[in-house]
């Protein structure tokens, strides 16, 4: 199963037509065409402690209630998620300027890295994500129980241990083996894609 | 240890949430040393995050983030009072939901500081909207007892319609998902079945016939029918009022059935709910407030019922689980389809189905496409739709993304196979058979979508066909659907663009004469709409998880109108 966003210009051109004529409800084909690359593109670049979701939905509802400055028939999407990257600085700025902050959530060059990485287009994350989710069906059983408790069931470390039969440390070097398969394959994947469409 | 096992370590660390101040500063250290550790770091970090997305990417939570969405936005984008009352309402879910409530949110830390510091922040936020926002309470009553009319119309205005199942309305169309539903009116729901968000993300089914008003943001009145209530953390004291009586929810799922005679009983499936007898039953259908007596509490696994012909009347009944529906049946929800240039649907791009429960949305090309093996009409009519002039051979189109090209009016039989159809000959059995690409494998719901043509001349639900097995067995048996999940009322059924029909002056009894012999061109000045529904393989007996590689299809001869299958294919297995 996949749940392409549809790009779609006409599609979302026509519901943005109804949303003006004062048909609320056309917004609904406009929020579930873009949630995912949305939520995709946030979730890779917003540093920890900011609510992705929240920031999708500000992102939206900033969409919707300035809609009359949405030129139609440009890129709906490149402005929806210019809005998103606005919507990001200003709690990451929020965030900065809470004091403690960086003690706590910490790596600068993190952030800085992450920030670097912003320019990076929804289309390619989109496509991130589906290269993930083909990583984690070739992902073997014993690899893949430890994505489940940890993304799915988000059982604390020591349930997993208690699971496996292992020690705390063994389940952490497992988690840091999955993510580097992961990471690694979806590279493989994206690279091969591409490799392909040239 | 390395400096790199020591890296991974406090990197994973990091990600669980199990950093101490001291091991943070070690992390610094390693990563001003070393830039390529940023990179893998973000690398990581960025896999970590998508995990969370993927792992949590349900279908139904798709769903719950468009309705939490479309839930905020203002009714009127120029609307200021509304979106701060949205901001107020929010401001009043958060309150009341738990300030870490982001259970389903990608990335959820788990560090207990975090978790303070996220609470601290909503909390620092609730207190400005406090002081900051204007209005009290965040929801308005209309009319309810105990508490005076406001005589403001506008309440409840964030109830809405969130889904539908062939759900028809009394004396309309059914409203569109998404719909905010009038406060007060009277709607009366005569099949089907509609689910009712409520702001603070209680929910109710309706099952047909009901008759129900929303009368506040928090309350529902049932007079005749049964809806089965969610109300999750957060929604505790919706309430649902019936003629006889009021049943409030302590943070459960319960049903309610409201007889013709106004008995109502109530069936709590989970947690606890309290109903109150209503001592002015006419009172209460005119919206007066009216006087509540009585308490009792069911707990789970409890079901009372609730009178008031003689006197107030509290009787136990048997409890049954049955009565509570958790979720809508399974079904062809939506689909998307490109706009052709003169207006009207034409390409399917997506179908949107519920499954065993889980709502996906499928694109076009991940379904697995049917091709026409066999073919026979025993009366000359038109076969074929779609443009004027037709590629070679002519039924290439039949399955193609079109939603205007097609196999129409195949033969049928009044009663359905019961042995394998006969695909060669002069005694071909009336009907088509298609096969796909590759197997299809019966699944929970839907394993196979069915697109038809219609009318307003023909059935409103959908032309009657018959669906068979190519090869019977013992346990399998034709299955007959005779009312479509998307139906010429629905509103999600699109209208058509324009297309042909191509009419036959002779019953083609193959597929190659259906290739090869002359037909006239005719444009339907009708505007045609593309109904849907889901064919279910355990309908037709198969078991879980076997293969399908094709089926047989027959009109029903019901009536004078034939069906015209625009666009058939399979499901992709459920993961």
């Amino acid at each position: 199963m996949a749940i392409d966003p549809p790009f779609d210009d006409s599609q979302t051109e026509s519901a943005l037509r109804r949303v003006r004529s004062g048909e609320t409800a056309a917004f609904e084909t406009v929020v579930r065409g873009y949630e995912r690359p949305l939520r995709a593109w946030l979730a890779a670049h917003a540093p920890p402690g900011v609510d992705v979701d929240e920031i999708a939905q500000r992102s939206f509802l900033a969409a919707f209630t300035r809609l009359e400055e949405y030129q139609p028939g440009t890129d709906f999407a490149a402005w929806l998620f210019t809005i998103a990257r606005f919507q990001l600085r200003t709690e990451t700025t929020r965030l900065r300027r809470i004091a403690d902050y960086h003690a706590r959530y910490g790596p600068d060059l993190l952030q800085r890295e992450l920030d670097r990485r912003s320019d990076e287009t929804p289309e390619m994350w989109t496509m991130r994500l589906e290269s993930l989710q083909m990583c984690l069906d070739s992902l073997g059983d014993s690899l893949r129980r430890f994505v489940t408790w940890r993304y799915d069931e988000e059982i604390p470390l020591e349930e997993m241990a208690a699971r496996c039969d292992r020690s705390v440390p063994a389940v952490k070097k497992q988690l840091w083996k999955v993510r580097q398969k992961l990471q690694s394959c979806i590279e493989t994947r994206m690279a091969t894609a591409k490799g392909g469409s040239l | 240890m390395n400096p790199e096992d020591r890296f991974a370590e406090l990197w994973t660390d990091y990600l669980e949430g199990e950093l101490d101040d001291q091991s943070l500063a070690e992390l610094r250290e390693l990563l001003e040393a070393d830039e390529s550790r940023v990179t893998l770091a973000a690398d990581l970090f960025q896999t970590h995050r998508l995990l969370g997305l993927v792992v949590e990417e349900e279908p139904s939570r798709q769903d719950d983030f468009v309705r939490e969405t479309m839930a905020k936005l203002p009714s009127d984008p120029d609307d200021f009072v509304g979106r701060v009352m949205s901001k107020v309402r929010k401001t009043k879910s958060v309150d009341a939901g738990g300030a870490d409530d982001n259970s389903h949110r990608p990335n959820r830390p788990r560090v207990a500081a975090l978790g303070l510091w996220v609470a601290a922040a909503v909390l620092l936020l609730a207190a400005v909207s406090f002081y900051l926002l204007p209005g009290g309470p965040n929801e308005i009553e209309i009319g309810s007892a105990g508490k005076p009319s406001t005589g403001n119309a506008s309440v409840g205005g964030e109830v809405r319609l969130a889904s539908s199942a062939r759900a028809t309305f009394f004396g309309e169309l059914s409203p569109p998902v998404g719909t905010v539903l009038v406060p007060q009116r009277e709607y009366v729901l005569m099949t089907g079945m509609v689910e009712v968000a409520f702001p603070a993300g209680a929910s109710a089914i309706l099952e047909g016939p009901a008759v129900f008003r929303v009368t506040s943001g928090e309350s529902l009145a049932l007079d005749v029918g049964r809806c089965s209530v969610h109300a999750p953390d957060g929604a505790e004291g919706f309430r649902v009022d019936t003629p006889a009586s009021r049943v409030v929810d302590r943070g459960t799922r319960f049903a309610v059935s409201v007889s013709e005679t106004s008995v109502t009983e109530v069936h709590v499936t989970e947690g606890a709910a309290d109903v109150y007898e209503n001592a002015d039953p006419v009172a209460a259908e005119t919206n007066i407030p009216t006087p509540l007596v009585g308490q009792t509490r069911l707990v789970g696994g409890e079901a009372k019922a609730f009178s008031t012909a003689r006197g107030i009347n509290v009787d136990a009944v048997p409890f049954d689980a049955g009565v509570y529906r958790g979720g809508l049946p399974d079904r062809v929800v939506s689909y998307e389809a490109s706009e052709a240039d003169g207006g009207g649907a034409e390409l399917l791009q997506s179908v949107t189905i519920q499954r065993g429960g889980r709502v996906m949305k499928i694109a076009v090309s991940d379904l697995i496409p049917a091709r026409l093996t066999w073919f026979r009409a025993t009366e000359p009519r038109a076969f074929l739709c779609g443009s004027q002039e037709l590629p070679v051979p002519s039924t290439d189109v039949v399955f193609d993304r079109s939603l205007v090209t097609g196999v129409i009016n195949p033969d049928g039989s009044e009663q359905p196979l019961t042995s394998d159809p006969i695909m060669e000959g002069d005694s071909g059995t009336p009907g088509m058979a298609f096969r796909f690409d590759r197997p299809i494998f019966n699944g929970p719901g839907a394993d196979v979508v069915f697109f038809d043509l219609q009318t307003f001349g023909n059935p409103i639900d959908g032309d009657a066909f018959h669906v068979s097995p190519l090869v019977f067995r013992e346990g399998l048996h034709s299955h007959t659907i005779r009312h479509y999940d998307l139906t010429m009322e629905s509103p999600e059924t699109q209208v058509l663009a324009n297309f042909y029909v191509h009419l036959f002056a002779q019953p083609a009894d193959s597929v190659t004469q259906l290739q090869t012999l002359g037909a006239v061109q005719q444009r339907q000045a009708m505007r045609f709409r593309g109904l849907a529904v889901g064919i279910d393989l355990s309908d037709l007996g198969y078991a879980p998880g076997e293969s399908v590689d094709g089926l047989f299809l027959q009109d029903a001869l019901d009536d004078k109108h034939m069906v015209d299958p625009v666009f058939i294919a399979g499901l992709p297995e459920l993961k």
